[in-house]
């Protein structure tokens, strides 16, 4: 099998392009499409500091690569879960990563701060691990971000997160969710860190493969609280079609935001400051502070 | 299970001569199989029912093709891509 566009072997097959790429141009279509959801959805300028949310996992570390290597000012924000061994092995992985690369790193560990990881949160709230270490995460991403003065939080959320999400969405009929679900979301008043998602353009294999190619040193094993998660169940079903017609998942996401009206100049409603923290919530308390509050109960 | 039985599942030829057979490293869960070579990637997920969309054939640090022949030999891993939660 031969590269498309330089005849060297090929070291990965794109159904979706119809197209084989050998290593140094599939490390070039990687970086051509980051760069090309980096303009195209207005993300950040080159001079503008990124606080890039690693985890741990080959998505988040793959984006933090492609940016360093782009030449953009980023510093990493990784949140210690405390999901035991899971976390541990997560956190040594991206200091690994960071000290390689020589990269600013911040941990934020809720087993540090709060006493308790998210499984135990959730649990002392009720609510399933998933979402309350979904509401976790983006609580903190924007307190962190606006307190280091960070204006652009960046997410390693790929083609299969978001045709997932979409999918879930569309069969809930979620509409305010649809309405947000663009890969930029603008910041708002000060309070709110814009939030964006440069790997929306490439699929979760390609990110992976990339992140082999580069040699980085991911956790492969799977958060145990996502075991039975529907976004696994609509990837699955997702591939399938994939792999029955190649392109489903670009052309069911792109296809989405190029009927989206104007996502650049979504605004996030009504925002007022959270009663308990201060952080930015259209009620009274933000979703962070209720959480909290349920676990205290 | 009888010998004969017990030497076909195993992959042993009836003279009892050894061969090499593929390792395969798995994960969700870790485990290790092995497989007669040589054998194409693109077959190798096949036979074990994977689907191609979710998962990369690495040989030894190298990224395999659906096309790259795999070896009696070969240390395989096949690693999966997908990973979920709540976004």
């Amino acid at each position: 099998m031969k590269c498309r566009r330089c005849r060297k072997p090929a070291v990965i097959k794109m159904a979706r392009h119809n197209t084989s790429l050998c290593r140094f141009c599939f490390i070039f279509y990687i970086q051509d499409q980051v760069k090309k959801a980096i303009s195209e959805g207005k993300m950040f300028d080159r001079g503008e500091p990124v606080l890039v949310a690693v985890s741990g996992g080959k998505d988040s570390l793959a984006l933090w690569d492609v940016l360093i290597k782009l030449g953009y000012r980023t510093a990493g924000l990784h949140l210690n879960l405390g999901i035991g061994a899971y976390s541990e092995i997560s956190q040594r992985k991206v200091e690994a990563y960071a000290e390689s690369r020589g990269a600013e790193l911040i941990v934020h560990a809720y087993q540090e701060v709060y006493g308790l990881g998210v499984t135990e949160i959730a649990e002392e709230s009720a609510r399933p691990p998933c979402s309350a270490c979904g509401t976790m995460k983006r609580y903190h991403f924007n307190r962190i971000a606006l307190e280091k003065g960070y204006p652009v939080v960046a997410t390693g959320h790929n083609l299969d997160d978001e045709a997932s999400r979409l999918l879930g969405n569309v069969l809930q009929w979620q509409e305010a969710y649809l309405e947000k679900q663009t890969p930029s979301l603008p910041a708002e008043a000060e309070k709110w860190a814009r939030k964006v998602k440069p790997l929306y353009r490439l699929a979760e294999r390609e990110i992976a493969a990339y992140a082999v190619l580069n040699r980085i040193d991911y956790i492969v094993e799977e958060c145990p609280n996502a075991k039975g998660a529907k976004t696994l169940l609509y990837k699955k079903i997702l591939n399938e079609l994939e792999e029955a017609s190649p392109g489903t998942k670009h052309k069911f996401y792109l296809g989405f935001l190029r009927r989206q009206k104007d996502p650049l100049s979504l605004k996030m409603g009504d925002v007022k400051s959270c009663a308990s923290c201060g952080q930015p919530t259209q009620g009274a308390l933000c979703a962070f502070c209720r959480l909290m509050e349920r676990v205290a109960k | 299970m009888n010998s004969t039985l017990l030497r076909k599942k195993l992959h042993f030829p009836s003279d009892l001569t050894i061969m090499s057979l593929m390792k395969i490293k798995l994960h969700h869960p870790a485990r290790e199989v092995t497989i007669k070579g040589p054998k194409q990637a693109g077959l190798l997920l096949k036979e074990l029912n994977l689907s191609k969309e979710a998962h990369l054939v690495i040989l030894g640090e190298e990224l395999a093709t659906e096309e790259t022949v795999l070896q009696d030999d070969a240390v395989v891993e096949i690693r999966p891509v997908i990973s979920g939660g709540l976004l």
